[in-house]
């Protein structure tokens, strides 16, 4: 046990360059349109914008500045970094430009391969069902995915978009290919949220584009007031079946690699959680002990509560926008997903801690409020203070670890 | 949240609700405890918690309930709780026949994890797709006859016994004046309904009149106006 906890806490010493690298962004050239409406964008926001840009025009980007750069969050209002940025991040697009476009379609077309096998002749428009799905030359496991699957996606909608068949279409096939290719966990209930969640932002990404299209605005155009993540039902219909397939095939490929460290999360009695949960729980008694002391007292450990924190990554706790600035965080974060994952959980638990603490003689109410954090009225600047609170206990716990040491 | 304000009570009884995935345990309980119905209600992870307070011959009773995560993936989480259960509420959808064949399966997960003498009550729902009925009433009586579970069937969506299901459950507990009872007050009432240093065999072999429990299903429709809040 206390190898582990040394683990957890004596990772390599990560260089405190993000500050650093703040200072030495260049002055932005002026190319940037923004609208009267746009004066809450700050200069640095405008700085940070444009630096992205930049690194992301090099013929070789390099994913270390990217990282470090994007590590401060994408505007709501440009999708299109957001998307090539999480794409990059995952290793699904190669940073070599030169490369790029054949290796995606490559990729791409592997994947939708892969789809037609099982979907051969299943239009997007089509109800899923069990009968038009499930055939009879499918495995018992198949045909278990395929059941599970498909009451999941019915209930699967970070927003009103996710309730057009298109995207269920979608969503359906993603699971499937991606249950049939992992065998070792199969399709667990969550996956369907954070799949959900790389549709969210590659259809938000497209449906942008068509309205600046049909708006005449440019590309470089920026208004912060807009936000591009507020999908109608009614948007995706506007998206033509080529981009559909692309934006399928990409959400799986995105999904694939962001799970690549998180398999342990989903195989038989889930280890990769309880892992997740007990540093979460390691944090949160360095940082807090009367807390954890009180949690436990009250028999009301962490390890219940917390649970689908980790197994949704935080998907079920807040809405899709605010999950979007969470996740730029977490697929910016150098360290793997398992190691960063802990101190946002703690963060977010030693931001209760007070209330937890005021109900000393109602338990249940420890367990209500965790299980229905009030983060719906949280605004981005509450994000924002979240994540920095997360960073400040890796800060404390895992790059000064030679400080724990007695 | 239910429970505020709602701290004075005679008895403490937790309750899970258990059954395949999609059956609408969620629902059941949203109605029960809020009596709302969210039709986007998404899965379960792990479990969640609510509670209600009822009144049952005289006594306040509060009910913790645990809803449980239908997936099979879930279940070394899930059944974790089912210990100190006084009740479980066996879920499955009537419009699928194999949610009510894996039934057994629940049983079986029951006799492993929960104590000897929960009760157990099939609950049958979704009756508001009668068109796409696949599990026929007396197939699903006869079972919970055979098994000694008491049964009914629901609406989570249009609300029809839910607050049965709940109620009648904690009242057969109640009546049989166990010894899980957290606050004993000497409350004989319900002993004479019980046999007395039985041994308990298997789940619910305790309930003494299944048949009698089986009753409200056939009722159903008609028993959509019971009043609320007592049993």
């Amino acid at each position: 046990m206390l190898e582990r906890i040394k683990g957890v806490f004596s990772k390599k010493k990560k260089p405190v360059e993000k500050k650093l690298e703040e200072d030495k962004i260049p002055e932005p050239e002026d190319d940037l349109n923004t609208s009267s409406t746009s004066q809450t964008f700050s200069n640095s926001e405008k700085r940070h914008y444009q630096k992205l840009c930049l690194l992301l025009s090099e013929p070789m980007i390099d994913l270390k500045k990217l990282r470090s750069e994007a590590w401060y969050g994408i505007p709501m209002c440009y999708p299109q970094i957001r998307s090539i940025v999480w794409k990059l991040l995952l290793g699904y697009y190669s940073p070599n430009q030169e490369f790029q476009e054949s290796s995606i379609s490559r990729k791409r077309e592997e994947y939708i391969d892969c789809s037609r096998s099982y979907f051969p002749n299943l239009a997007y428009s089509e109800d899923l069902t069990e009968t038009n799905l499930i055939s009879e030359d499918m495995s018992i496991y198949e045909v278990d995915s395929f059941k599970q699957i498909i009451i999941d996606v019915k209930r699967t909608h970070p927003g009103e978009a996710f309730s057009s068949k298109i995207s269920k279409s979608m969503l359906t096939r993603i699971l499937f290919v991606w249950a049939f290719k992992h065998p070792a966990s199969g399709y667990v209930q969550g996956i369907n949220d954070l799949a959900a969640t790389f549709m969210y932002i590659f259809l938000a990404e497209e449906i942008d584009r068509i309205n600046r299209e049909s708006e005449g605005r440019k590309s470089v155009d920026i208004d912060l007031e807009h936000n591009a993540y507020d999908l109608k039902l009614e948007d995706v219909d506007l998206i033509e079946e080529e981009k559909i397939q692309h934006i399928e095939a990409d959400t799986y490929w995105c999904l694939e690699n962001f799970l690549e460290t998180l398999q342990e999360n989903y195989t038989e009695h889930q280890p990769g959680v309880h892992k997740i949960i007990a540093r979460t729980e390691q944090i949160v008694m360095k940082k807090d002990k009367e807390l954890m002391e009180f949690l436990e007292a009250a028999d009301y450990v962490p390890s219940k509560f917390v649970y689908r924190w980790v197994n949704n990554i935080l998907s079920r706790e807040f809405n899709v926008q605010q999950l979007i600035m969470i996740w730029d965080k977490i697929i910016a974060e150098e360290e793997d997903i398992t190691t960063y994952l802990p101190y946002v959980c703690a963060a977010l638990l030693l931001k209760f801690s007070d209330c937890i603490k005021s109900y000393a003689e109602r338990p249940e109410e420890v367990i209500l409020l965790i299980q229905d954090l009030p983060t719906r009225e949280w605004g981005n600047e509450d994000i924002k203070v979240l994540m920095a609170e997360s960073y400040q206990l890796q800060c404390l716990y895992e790059f000064n670890s030679h400080l724990e040491e007695k | 949240m239910t429970s505020r304000g709602e701290d004075e009570y005679d008895y403490l009884f937790k309750v899970v609700l258990i059954g395949d995935s999609g059956v609408g345990k969620s629902n059941l309980l949203s109605r029960f405890t809020k009596n709302e119905f969210n039709l986007e209600s998404k899965t379960t992870i792990g479990v969640e918690f609510a509670t209600k307070t009822i009144e049952c011959e005289d006594k306040v009773i509060k009910a913790q309930i645990w809803d449980t995560a239908g997936q099979e993936r879930y279940r070394a989480i899930t059944s974790a709780y089912y210990r100190g259960a006084v009740a479980a509420l066996l879920v499955y959808d009537i419009t699928k026949m194999n949610t009510f064949t894996n039934v057994e399966k629940w049983l079986q997960e029951l006799k492993t994890y929960a104590d000897d003498n929960i009760v157990v009550m099939l609950v049958g729902n979704k009756t508001d797709l009668a068109n796409l009925r696949a599990v026929k009433v007396e197939e699903a009586k006869g079972f919970a006859e055979k098994n000694e579970l008491a049964f009914i069937e629901t609406s989570a969506l249009d609300s029809t016994n839910v607050v049965e299901a709940f109620e009648q459950i904690i009242q057969i507990y109640h009546q049989m004046g166990s010894e899980h009872i957290r606050q004993n007050d000497d409350d004989d009432d319900g002993d004479d309904k019980i046999t007395k240093g039985k041994p308990v065999e298997g789940i619910s072999s305790h309930l003494r009149n299944p048949v009698k429990l089986t009753q409200a299903s056939t009722e159903a429709d008609k028993s959509k106006e019971k009043k609320k809040g007592c049993c």
